[in-house]
């Protein structure tokens, strides 16, 4: 008895680790694909076979010497500056939105909480043109103080989920310091967000991945500067058809070093990230 | 006659400029004064003189009028990426022949399809001098997102373009007295020919639809001609017979006759739809690369994919006119939209006379003959098109035979490609009803969506 | 019926359980929500009602500094020692003035036509060139008449409450206690009133890059702003409801693409909400069940799909799955096609790819969130279960899934609203193709938004676009408000706290 248990159980774990394992590798292949591709040296986009034959560094090397019309460095220099920037304006802003919400109670707090989830039910982008119109009125069309202060205007609207993670933190803790003498601001500093670790880095690091992956907000306000683009709308053009012949592989490449930075900050940050959504939204 | 005055013209021309700025309006233009030499200060537009570029070049005044004498004057171009470096070095040309004026030009990637579309969005970021299609002309004439060619640069091209050039180049806007150029012609080549591999298939095979479809099959290699592209799959409508034009309020208006272009859809369809070596893809991406991979034969793209397709094929480059086809057993022309590229004004460019000049000279005969050799565009210029140059480049040569078989880009709105594309991609598409009653419904469909208010 | 009554139903009658449930919602969720319009609008009139009576009292009764307020604004607190509130609000309303005279009167007066005076190119004599005489833009006149509205109406809540200070003070005179000074005021700001602090910046943000144009591209949907009324060139006015009704029945044309698409967009919003839903808990569950090693291995695989920036993997995918992209070449080389699969330009087939290339993209998402609420499911149910004999599925379907379903209803809204909104997929996959003649200026995969997006920058058909947009409102509206009345997590907010 014991023993044909022992054995199904093998037999649907060995199944699970056969699947488990298929699974893995498709997730993994397009990767594969694309890194393999990075290093390819036949020039076209196209082969009509899946290894290459010959093999070359050149596309990397290229990526940062041929940079008359797409300055690769340049655009990751502007994302990265992009990102911090915003990151650090939104994380406060998101935290300080959801701390109010969460903890203070005031006359109007549910009208504006309703506002506020109203609001995110529009299309994002369908407020664009009036964005680059207020923008170019400030004269700050583009530049890359364009993209700060859009992407971070709008994070305060993704309070939701942080409001969601505050609210499982004890209130006794804030009653226990007004008691001591301490007022709101100080409970703020010193004792709510020493606790919220999880969900300042899951702030942090979705607010800092953000800028790196907005495509359209940042075309349209770059339009033809493209030594202002990012990462994102940069390798966009780069097989836009005008440019796919010449740049096809070198995006391959630009696009495996983009992937690294985020995708090691991602897996040691990914704790975060669980606790961040599993401790906020789900809640609600 | 000229030379002697000029000094005296100068100074007219330089004088108005100041009256006008002391008026208060913007010196806009150029001056017609130039044709009258010294005494009459009241020209009239019937003595507008032609100023050919050699003359602009020598007289800074003439070109320039004040421009970048006390400040400095900095200009945007848009060019295409692979022409970045080409226009980077005709720029420098300009200014080094103007040592004595501050000027300052930047030259900007930005494809010639999104030009009209990006200058649109926001006229004040955009370039003062820029290149565009010609299908583009009907949506930035009619309201002057680009300025009026200066009369007599005007002048001095007709005399030396293609009338087609000109043609599209001209407009007669709303409040004009009559019609105007409205932009520089920069090319007479913008259309498409059919490239192959000539180690594949020979010329004679080249010559029409079914023989290429014949070695096709025999040598299991593709043709690739993207029909879900109404650029391209426009040629079943024209190869009918279709026209095309728009009214007064810019609305499109067809002279399609489905009794002729039903046989070519058909034709078309029963050719290709069910042939697995035809191929409908976006050509512009693959063309070259399935050519390089020797798994297409040949294909229909752009002249703009030279450079790329030279490169793909080598030794084995060949380009032509488009085929033949079969239509009710008579072997008809397939017939193809043929466009020009023209260099437009941004009419909100802040140095109109700079930008003018540099437009009249990026469009000159020296710089469109290096840009032949270097880039392979098509000349606008009459004596150019008739050049060793072009007739030693293939796929020019091609271009300008396959013009003889084709009805230009112009007179077109922006509701006329998807529809037509969107026919294209039907007919050649096994899986959709492709009989009679199925391709004349979506002919109908493609009719009534382009001609839609 | 308590959660323990529900659990004990089989899956079928659950199933009719909750779709009556949602049925049954759906009506009295509308009924609800008017009864709360009602109560909201009909609160308001007295509110405004009321407020107005207390305007005119006070004034009234006000002693000199406070009669001067209602003109002079902060004169009321200097009077009675609150210098420096005193002079922000004097300098506020000196600022407004200037504001309405130096900037925003130009535009708001035209807000009613959008403009009159046409742009106009005459010919220099001289040179016969045209020269521009621009008239008004009605772009910008709504655009900065919607902003002077706004201001307008934050000025007018500093002026209230210059008057409520002002009146408050003489109260306090009276009782004979000492006004706030200005570093007490200060002082408050960080705790009774922090609430002001914290929300000031993110709100005024908010206000001028997210409500502002959002109110301005409402507003374009009552106008005839399309490609023939493009300024500065021509001007474009106010057309009342005729957007609406284009798309409704008016333009069959127009309707009749609206209606297609939005039923592809609620298909798309159910199918790739639920293929990542349900399969990414599966993949979760094998990961996560006892026994299997190397947990943290296969994780990682899918938790890199995650990291990688999505417009590469959409970029990637839509090179990969094209006639000639490797995916062909590979099926291709191992002898399974002859011509290559139209993934992306096959109507049905370039449908099935996307919701395929979603489950690629979401399940890690699924697999991240779900992981942690699995593990806290009861052991004891899955104990009794196999007990009882049950097989994995039935065990998924019956307890795995209504826990699950009980504790992420908020998170599988969101994501639904999100798929409605996917633009990202659509755009760089197939970009709404292939065209179909049947739909205006669409293709057989655009959802609402991607249609938006191609009318509003390939068309210009800006108040088309509008319209849409708010129809894309309408909708995830009604649906997040019916599916948050039938959830009580959003009624018993205060209970977790």
């Amino acid at each position: 008895m014991i023993k044909s248990y022992k054995l199904r159980r093998n037999i649907s774990n060995g199944i699970i680790y056969a699947i488990l394992t298929i699974l893995s590798i498709i997730w993994l292949l397009p990767l594969v694909w694309i890194v393999m591709t990075s290093f390819r040296g036949e020039q076209q986009v196209y082969i009509n076979y899946i290894i290459p034959k010959t093999w070359t560094f050149d596309n990397y090397v290229r990526l940062f010497t041929d940079t008359g019309i797409m300055n690769y460095p340049k655009w990751f220099m502007n994302t990265l500056i992009v990102s911090i920037c915003t990151c650090v304006i939104s994380t406060i802003s998101v935290l300080m939105v959801s701390y109010t919400f969460s903890r203070l109670r005031f006359k109007s707090r549910k009208a504006i909480m309703n506002v506020g989830m109203i609001l995110g039910m529009f299309p994002g982008f369908m407020t664009m043109i009036a964005v680059y119109y207020l923008l170019k009125a400030m004269n700050l069309t583009r530049s890359l103080v364009a993209l700060i202060i859009v992407y971070s205007a709008a994070a305060a609207l993704g309070y939701f989920i942080s409001k969601g993670f505050f609210d499982t933190v004890p209130r006794a803790l804030d009653e226990a310091a007004t008691i001591d003498g301490a007022t709101k601001n100080q409970i703020f500093w010193k004792i709510i967000l020493p606790m919220s670790k999880p969900i300042v880095v899951y702030t942090v690091l979705t607010s800092f991945i953000a800028p790196w992956t907005d495509f359209i907000l940042a075309r349209i306000i770059m339009g033809d500067a493209i030594d202002q683009y990012t990462m994102a709308v940069g390798l966009w053009k780069m097989v836009d058809k005008d440019f796919i012949d010449r740049f096809f592989l070198q995006f391959c490449a630009g696009a495996v070093l983009v992937a690294i930075p985020i995708t090691a900050l991602f897996l040691k940050m990914q704790k975060f990230y669980v606790e961040g959504v599993t401790g906020g939204a789900v809640k609600g | 006659m000229f030379s002697k005055s000029k000094k005296v013209v100068g100074t007219v021309l330089a004088a108005v400029m100041i009256a006008s700025a002391f008026a208060g309006c913007a010196p806009s233009g150029d001056s017609s004064s130039v044709a009258s030499g010294s005494e009459s200060a009241a020209p009239s537009a019937t003595e507008i003189k032609a100023i050919t570029i050699d003359e602009a070049m020598k007289d800074a005044d003439v070109a320039l009028g004040e421009e970048g004498k006390d400040s400095e004057v900095t200009l945007k171009v848009w060019a295409p990426s692979d022409a970045v470096d080409m226009f980077t070095k005709q720029c420098k040309a300009f200014t080094d022949n103007f040592k004595d004026r501050k000027i300052s030009i930047e030259v900007v990637a930005q494809g010639e399809a999104d030009a009209a579309s990006a200058l649109m969005n926001d006229p004040d970021a955009a370039a003062d001098v820029f290149g565009f299609a010609s299908d583009h002309a009907s949506k930035l004439y009619p309201d002057k997102y680009v300025a009026k060619v200066r009369l007599n640069y005007a002048a001095a091209i007709k005399e030396t373009n293609l009338q087609g050039a000109i043609d599209v180049a001209t407009y007669k806007t709303e409040t004009d007295d009559q019609p105007y150029m409205y932009s520089y012609p920069e090319t007479g080549d913008n259309g498409y020919v059919m490239f192959y591999n000539k180690s594949l298939i020979s010329a004679e095979e080249m010559g029409s639809m079914e023989s290429i479809m014949k070695v096709c099959n025999d040598k299991d290699k593709n043709l690739v001609i993207n029909m879900n592209n109404g650029f391209y799959s426009c040629i079943v409508p024209l190869t009918g017979e279709g026209t095309y034009s728009l009214d007064e309020s810019r609305h499109q208006l067809l002279n399609y006759d489905y009794a002729k272009i039903g046989p070519v859809a058909t034709a078309f369809s029963k050719l290709l739809a069910n042939d697995s070596h035809y191929v409908n893809d976006d050509v512009d991406k693959v063309l070259a690369s399935a050519l390089k991979n020797e798994t297409a034969l040949a294909g229909v793209v752009g002249t703009w994919k030279t450079k790329a397709i030279k490169n793909a094929l080598g030794d084995n480059y060949a380009a032509c006119k488009l085929p033949t086809i079969n239509v009710d057993g008579t072997d008809t022309q397939i017939k193809s939209m043929y466009g020009y590229k023209l260099v437009g004004i941004n009419s909100k460019s802040k140095f109109p006379m700079t930008s003018q000049t540099l437009a009249y000279y990026l469009t000159s005969e020296a710089c469109q003959k290096e840009r032949i050799t270097e880039l392979g565009w098509g000349p606008s210029i009459s004596t150019l098109v008739d050049s060793d140059a072009v007739k030693n480049d293939v796929a020019l040569s091609a271009m300008y035979e396959q013009q003889k078989y084709s009805v230009p880009q112009t007179g077109l709105a922006g509701s006329f490609w998807d529809p037509t594309g969107a026919f294209g991609g039907y007919i050649v598409n096994k899986d959709k009803d492709l009989s009679d009653a199925g391709i004349k419904k979506a002919y109908d469909n493609m009719v009534e969506n382009i001609t839609a208010q | 019926m308590k959660y323990i009554d529900y659990v004990q139903l089989n899956p079928f009658q659950k199933m009719m359980y909750q779709l009556k449930n949602f049925f049954v919602a759906i009506p009295r969720g509308i009924a609800s929500f008017f009864v709360f319009l009602g109560h909201k609008i009909a609160s308001l009139v007295l509110g405004i009602g009321r407020g107005f009576k207390n305007y005119v009292l006070n004034f009234i009764h006000g002693d000199w500094s406070t009669k001067t307020s209602y003109l002079v604004m902060g004169t009321g607190c200097i009077a009675k020692g609150q210098i420096i509130k005193g002079i922000i609000f004097f300098i506020l309303e000196v600022g407004y003035i200037l504001f309405m005279t130096m900037f925003a009167w130009s535009y708001i007066s035209k807000f009613a036509s959008l403009g009159t005076i046409k742009t106009t190119f005459t010919p220099n004599p001289m040179t016969g060139l045209d020269e521009a005489k621009y008239g008004d833009n009605s772009m910008l006149i709504l655009l900065y008449g919607v902003l002077t509205i706004i201001v307008t109406c934050i000025f007018l809540f500093v002026y209230l409450s210059n008057i409520k200070a002002s009146v408050k003070l003489e109260a306090l005179k009276k009782v004979g206690k000492k006004p706030n000074t200005f570093k007490e005021d200060l002082k408050e700001l960080l705790d009774a009133r922090y609430h002001i602090t914290l929300l000031s910046v993110p709100t005024l943000l908010v206000g001028c890059f997210t409500i502002l144009p959002l109110v301005f591209m409402i507003l374009m949907a009552f106008t005839n702003f399309d490609s023939q009324h493009q300024p500065p060139a021509t001007l474009f006015t106010w057309v009342g409801f005729k957007n609406f009704t284009d798309i409704f029945y008016q333009n069959p044309k127009y309707a009749m693409t609206f209606g297609s698409l939005i039923q592809w967009t609620l298909i798309w919003a159910v199918l790739a909400t639920f293929t990542n839903y349900i399969l990414g808990m599966i993949v979760a569950l094998m990961i996560n069940k006892k026994g299997i090693k190397f947990k943290g291995v296969f994780r990682t695989c899918f938790v890199m799909v995650i990291a990688v920036p999505q417009f590469v993997t959409l970029l990637l995918m839509a090179q990969m799955l094209s006639d000639s992209g490797v995916v062909n070449v590979a099926l291709k080389e191992m002898g399974l096609i002859t011509e290559s699969v139209k993934f992306l330009t096959d109507p049905f087939l370039a449908k099935v790819t996307l919701v395929v290339v979603n489950i690629w993209i979401g399940i890690p998402y699924t697999i991240l969130i779900t992981s942690g609420i699995l593990m806290n499911i009861p052991e004891d149910l899955y104990e009794s279960a196999r007990i009882d004999g049950a097989s994995a599925l039935v065990t998924f379907f019956k307890i795995t899934l209504p826990y699950m379903l009980f504790v992420t209803t908020p998170q599988l809204i969101t994501n639904f609203i999100g798929n409605i909104n996917n633009f990202n997929i659509i755009f760089f996959l197939t970009g709404g193709g292939p065209l179909n003649n049947d739909l205006y200026n669409a293709g057989d995969t655009d959802l609402l938004v991607t249609w938006l997006y191609k009318l509003t920058v390939d068309k210009n058909d800006y108040s088309l676009a509008a319209t849409i947009g708010i129809m894309v409102f309408v909708i995830c509206a009604t649906l997040s408000l019916v599916t948050f009345n039938m959830t009580k997590s959003a009624k018993n907010e205060e209970e977790f706290s």
